[in-house]
Formats: C-alpha cells, sequence, structure tokens
C-alpha cells in the first residue's frame, strides 16, 4: 500500500445528501397520492486516503450508486460537500469538472450498458481524450491500454458484444485508466462475472493499484470481494453509513448490529462454517428510502432495538482512527473484547484527518 | 438409505442452431434420494440450467434429448406422455426459476394464478373457495404477512424476495417430492437470500421435500445441499458430498474453482484465477474438456475423454485417477503447479 500519511485525505465526503423529487404526474395528484422526496444519500461523511482502498457495502436500496455518481458529478447534489485534494466537487459547472475529470473516474456497473454498442474497442478506448480534449502527447495508445488490463491487441477492432463479460469488464477497466485518474470508484465490477473471471479482474485491479498508486472507492454488494479487497469498510443502510471502520476490524467485530446481520447471513463457500448459520437471518425487508422508518432507519429490523431507537436518529459517533458507527447501543452490544486496531499506515493517517 | 428418488443416467442433452448442433449435456450421472438437498454448481455455459430444464422436459423447442434416462419415483420421464408427464409436473417435481417476473403473469392477481396453478392439476372439481383457502394457507407458509388481502395484490405490488416467497408458495401447492430451484435466490440481496434459503430448508425439513439446487454460487452450495455435482462443460466432472467436495476435492477443476473465490483470507494475495476460457459447445475439444486449462493435464488428457471413476467416496471424471492407465501415460498431480487448497 503507497498511503501518503502525509498529505491530507484525497477525497473527503461530508453530510452528502442526494434526494429526488418524485413529483407526481397529474392523475396521481388527482388522486391525491402522497408525493415526495427519496433520500437516495443522507448525509454520509467518510474520507480516503491516497492509494488506500474503501469498500462500500450494502444491499439494494442503500444508496452506494447514488453516493459514488454524486461524488462523480453525474447526479446534483442536494446539500453537503465532497473535495478532491480540497477541490469542492458539489455544484460544479460541466466547464469547472473538465481538469478534475481526468483525476477522478469511475468503472461502470453494466460494461453492457456502458459501452455504446456501436462503437468498436479501438474507439471506445480513444473517447475518452476527445471529450477531455487531451493533447496528443498525453495520450496513452490503445496498445499500452489493452495491455494495461490484459486484452491482446487484436481486441481493439472488436465490437462490445463479441466480447466475453470478464473481456467488456477489462475496456471499461482501460476506459477509466486512459486518463490517469488517482481515484478510480468501481461499481460493482466483478458483479454477473463468473468465479474465475472475477477473480482475474480482482488480480488485474489490485495489481493496477501497486503499480499505479490507484485509490478505489469500491463499490459491492459481495462481502468476500469486500473482505479480500478493501483495507476499510464503510456500511450502507437506506441512504446512510453505519458504520465504517478497518477492514480486518468489522469482519472480526462488526459494531452496528446491521453489519453483525449482513456478515451472519452471508454464505460462505466453506460447510463447516456454515452450521446454524441460517439461525440468525435477518428478518423483515429492505425499507424504500421513498418512506424510511423513523429514527434509526434499522430498527423495525433490529433485535435490540428499543424506544429510544424508534424515536431519536443515532448520530455517526467518531471513535478515532476512522473508526465511526451510528447505533444508540453499540457499547452494550460491543460483547466481544476489542483486539488491538493494528496501525497500519492508513488507518495512522485516517486517525490525523478524520472529522 | 432410501430408494432414489431421482436417478439421472447418462443423460445426452443438445440444442440445434444454426451454426450446428451444440452437446449441451453429455453423460450426466446423478441421483437424488428422498428428502436429500443436492446440489448443482458451475459457471456459465456448464449446462446446469439445461439439466434443470430437462428432467422436467421443459427444454426449448431447439433443444433436444438424446440419449439416457431421467427416472422418477420408478418412471422413465422420457417415456412418458405429455398428458402424463403434466401430472409429475407440480405434482410429483415443481420449478422454482431465477426471475419472478417473468414466471409470474403481471396482468392478474397472486391469488388468481394460484388457483389457476390449483386446476391445471386437476383439482378443477374444488370450488373456488377452497381452492383460495389452500392457496391463501399456501402463501402463509412461506411466511407472506396477511396473505388472505395480499391474494388479491398484482405480482408488481410485491418486493423481489416476496415474489420468489410466492414462486415457492405456488410450487410447493401440491407437495411435490422434489422442487428444483435454478438460481432461486441470485438475483436478491444477501439478508433477503439467506431468509430464501432458510424457507427451503425449513420446507425440506417439515415435508421431507427433496430440492435440487442450481446455483453459481458456491457459497450458497456449502450453505444447504448434502450432495454437489460439479459440471463443466456440460459434464457432471465430480460428484459427492458436500463435505467431501469441500474439505478435498478430486478434480482439478473443482479444486481451482474453490481456489479462485475471493475471501477475507486471501487478503494481500493473488487470487488463483483459472487460466483460459470455458470452451465453446460448438469447438469441443476431444478429450478431457478442461484439458486445456489444466495444470497436470499430459497426452492422453487431449486424446480422449476420461471416465466416470468412484473414488475416495466422490465420483470424479479424470486421468489422475485412473489406475487403469499405464504409469508413464497418466498425469501426476502437482498440485503446487496448480491453483487449488494443497
Amino acid at each position: 500500500m503507497t498511503a501518503d500519511p502525509q498529505s491530507g485525505p484525497l477525497l473527503s465526503v461530508r453530510d452528502l445528501r442526494t434526494f429526488f423529487s418524485d413529483r407526481q404526474g397529474v392523475i396521481a395528484r388527482l388522486l391525491r397520492r402522497k408525493s415526495g422526496e427519496v433520500r437516495a444519500v443522507d448525509g454520509v461523511s467518510f474520507d480516503v486516503v491516497r492509494g488506500e482502498t474503501l469498500g462500500l457495502v450494502g444491499e439494494s436500496g442503500s444508496g452506494k450508486s447514488t453516493l459514488a455518481r454524486t461524488v462523480m458529478g453525474l447526479v446534483p447534489a442536494t446539500g453537503g460537500s465532497a473535495s478532491l485534494d480540497g477541490r469542492e466537487l458539489v455544484g460544479l459547472r460541466r466547464r469547472e469538472w473538465r481538469p478534475l475529470r481526468r483525476r477522478i473516474q469511475m468503472i461502470f456497473q453494466d460494461p453492457a450498458s456502458s459501452l455504446s454498442p456501436r462503437f468498436r474497442v479501438s474507439f471506445l478506448l480513444r473517447e475518452p481524450y476527445v471529450i477531455n480534449k487531451v493533447p496528443p502527447d498525453q495520450q496513452a495508445s490503445v496498445d499500452e491500454l489493452l495491455d494495461m488490463v490484459g486484452l491482446s491487441a487484436e481486441q481493439a477492432d472488436k465490437y462490445p458484444h463479441e466480447l466475453s463479460g470478464g473481456q467488456a469488464r477489462r475496456v471499461s477497466i482501460a476506459r477509466a485508466l486512459a486518463l490517469h485518474p488517482e481515484v478510480l470508484f468501481a461499481d460493482e465490477p466483478t458483479a454477473g462475472l463468473d468465479v474465475s473471471a472475477a477473480a482475474s479482474i480482482l488480480n488485474l485491479m489490485r495489481d493496477l493499484r501497486d503499480r499505479l498508486g490507484l485509490t478505489y472507492v469500491l463499490i459491492t454488494h459481495d462481502l468476500n470481494v469486500v473482505g479480500y479487497f478493501a483495507d476499510r469498510i464503510a456500511v450502507m443502510y437506506v441512504g446512510q453509513l453505519v458504520e465504517i471502520g478497518l477492514g480486518d476490524r468489522i469482519l472480526a467485530h462488526p459494531r452496528h448490529p446491521y453489519t453483525q446481520a449482513l456478515l451472519a447471513c452471508a454464505p460462505v463457500p466453506d460447510p463447516h462454517l456454515n452450521e446454524g448459520h441460517l439461525d440468525n437471518v435477518l428478518g423483515g425487508e429492505i425499507p424504500s428510502p421513498h418512506d424510511p422508518p423513523s429514527g434509526c432507519r434499522f430498527h423495525p429490523r433490529c433485535k435490540y432495538a428499543d424506544p429510544r431507537c424508534t424515536d431519536e436518529v443515532p448520530r455517526l459517533e467518531d471513535l478515532g482512527e476512522g473508526e465511526m458507527v451510528a447505533c444508540h447501543h453499540w457499547r452494550r452490544l460491543d460483547l466481544t473484547p476489542q483486539p488491538p486496531v493494528e496501525a497500519t499506515a492508513a488507518a495512522a493517517a485516517v486517525a490525523r484527518t478524520t472529522l | 438409505m432410501s430408494d432414489p428418488l431421482l436417478t439421472v443416467a447418462g443423460l445426452e442433452v443438445v440444442y440445434h442452431t444454426d451454426a450446428g448442433t451444440l452437446p449441451a449435456l453429455s453423460d450426466v450421472c446423478f441421483e437424488v434420494r428422498e428428502g436429500q438437498i443436492v446440489g448443482v454448481v458451475g459457471e456459465s455455459g456448464c449446462g446446469k440450467s439445461t439439466l434443470g430444464a430437462a428432467l422436467l422436459r421443459l427444454l426449448s423447442p431447439n433443444g433436444e434429448i438424446v440419449g439416457g434416462r431421467v427416472m422418477f419415483a420408478g418412471r422413465d420421464l422420457a417415456s412418458l406422455s405429455s398428458g402424463e408427464l403434466r401430472k409429475v409436473r407440480g405434482r410429483g417435481i415443481a420449478t422454482v426459476f431465477q426471475d419472478p417476473l417473468t414466471s409470474l403473469n403481471p396482468t392478474f392477481t397472486v391469488g388468481q394464478q394460484m388457483i389457476d396453478a390449483e386446476r391445471a392439476h386437476g383439482q378443477g372439481r374444488e370450488s373456488k373457495d377452497v381452492l383460495r383457502r389452500r392457496a391463501i394457507d399456501a402463501l402463509t407458509r412461506v411466511g407472506i404477512p396477511d396473505a388472505a388481502r395480499r391474494i388479491r395484490n398484482h405480482p408488481h405490488e410485491f418486493s423481489g424476495g416476496m415474489r420468489q416467497r410466492i414462486m415457492i408458495a405456488i410450487a410447493l401447492l401440491h407437495e411435490p417430492s422434489l422442487l428444483i430451484a435454478d438460481e432461486a435466490t441470485s438475483a436478491l440481496d444477501v439478508t433477503l437470500e439467506a431468509q430464501i434459503l432458510k424457507l427451503l430448508k425449513e420446507i425440506n425439513a417439515s415435508h421431507g421435500t427433496a430440492i435440487l439446487l442450481i446455483s453459481h454460487n458456491l457459497g450458497v452450495i456449502a450453505e444447504v445441499c448434502e450432495r454437489v455435482v460439479v459440471m463443466y462443460a456440460g459434464r457432471a466432472v465430480e460428484e459427492g458430498d458436500v463435505y467431501a467436495i469441500f474439505d478435498r476435492p478430486l478434480h482439478p477443476y473443482t479444486r481451482a474453482l474453490l481456489a479462485a473465490v475471493p475471501s477475507p483470507q486471501h487478503r494481500g494475495t493473488t487470487l488463483a484465477a483459472i487460466p483460459g476460457r470455458v470452451p465453446s459447445l460448438l469447438a469441443l475439444p476431444p478429450g478431457c474438456k478442461y484439458a486445456d486449462r489444466c495444470a497436470h493435464a499430459v497426452a492422453v488428457c487431449f486424446a480422449r475423454e476420461p471416465a466416470s471413476l468412484a473414488r475416495e467416496g466422490l465420483r470424479v471424471r479424470c486421468f489422475l485417477y485412473d489406475d487403469s492407465l499405464p504409469a508413464a501415460d497418466k498425469p501426476r498431480a502437482d498440485w503446487a503447479k496448480a491453483p487449488g487448497r494443497a
């Protein structure tokens, strides 16, 4: 890891909010249906230091993709701040974004819908240069980009539909890398891939991180992937962060009841570890961000909930060393002794730059 | 040990396409005993969904069973007339597919569809009230709250997890002895997936329903199955008890597959990705279909297909375990070179 503890956080997000209004059509208004707003991202704060990988986990509707798109400026933020190396990103005009785009890029979730079917791979790889008006001497060649992501030069003449799922994913990664970004958001980079294709994409991402010193925000629902790849893990539930901390600590000693439940029901490819595994399955459904529960958003599904959880929104408590949790009762629930948190370079850096 | 409920022996399925005849399944053999949960695992294109469809003769029109037998409760399903087969479907064997939205009709209420399903399988003489009552009971059993009211809702009014519960309720209406679940939890979030897996295990325990669980997810397979069939390029390459398969797999593909799953224990190491790609069914190599990705492959592996052998409580298709080969021709196990657990 190439974390640089001297500088501040590379990416800093504070109280970021993204609401979508769902203004209703005429018929719905005549029927007096309730209209309102969907609070897709509701007050999220975190830091990412240079060279580290932050894993962002959550189930559908947790707002993790919207969070990434808001930071990238693809969806307007309703409030709060997101800054890259001290430069505010929220509220920038299109023209102001251009120099920053080269520093922060995204690997989109579904290559089939993010790669235009009308263009060959060679054009898709040059497109970022055209859009960002990059002078030719700063452009990497198509061959170089293909080589960087482990594709052969013949792939340049293919159309996206001629590629396998893993190859299309590599083209998406090459497009994101064309501009030499410092921060890369990877939205479900292994979703829909077979086990061995997913493994080689993760190997590629790891290799690129080591070679190029990339900083990743890895968005995934797969706890095995995040446990393998991320230095720190942030857990989202219905638009809010419930817990953030070092990966090893979260996996071994989750503090938030939702993180505990999520880890408890993740299937592990080992039949020995699965005995009695399904006994403590989290009941209920993920609430809609359109009408989230009062107080703590997890309280209807939480076995530890009491009246305070129904009424009072728990704040994200800062425990230092980049560890935060949003639960009224985590201290009471924290039954397992905490092992000393290993002070890695990233943790030390985060400690200095934390809220 | 009880008699096998389902016996698949030498099953061969092809798809007729413009590009040629695709051998989708070749010599697939396994058994499901009463009340057992058997998993079928493999990557995309390995034939696991074709297998599920072939058992009930629900293959797409260009698919054809060209060999082998499927014996269910003592009868050969391949020889049944469509009328007899209809009785087996639903009452003997029922299926739950991955996407409930394509299986449920969006224009009818859930209750109407359930009553139709009951009538389709020969309970037409009962009054609508009786059928309705049974549908409500079935929904309640799979954990749909307030089923008596919810039965009047359309499919889009339910969440993804609830829709999959409805599919399971429909599948269980006639108390089948075998339930085929084809990627039934793959589209669901982690917590909902766990709920559905728990439900399947409860149904298995309370009703003794045998389950054939088709999944690409090794975690899901390890979680609920007693026995596992590992498929590769239309072949069952390894089959056996779940603990044996996960603890000491024999086939190089099974070992490689298990080693490629990321986990926190692998952090900081390079994952053992399998080199190369699954061969196209249009151009299958003559020998072992895994040979060109296998670290142990020798001449014989490329020349002819290995037979299924019984070894260490498992059935495995690999020349590594074929003692009839002269020692000089036999591949040697060199696990240090190959991806896989030591």
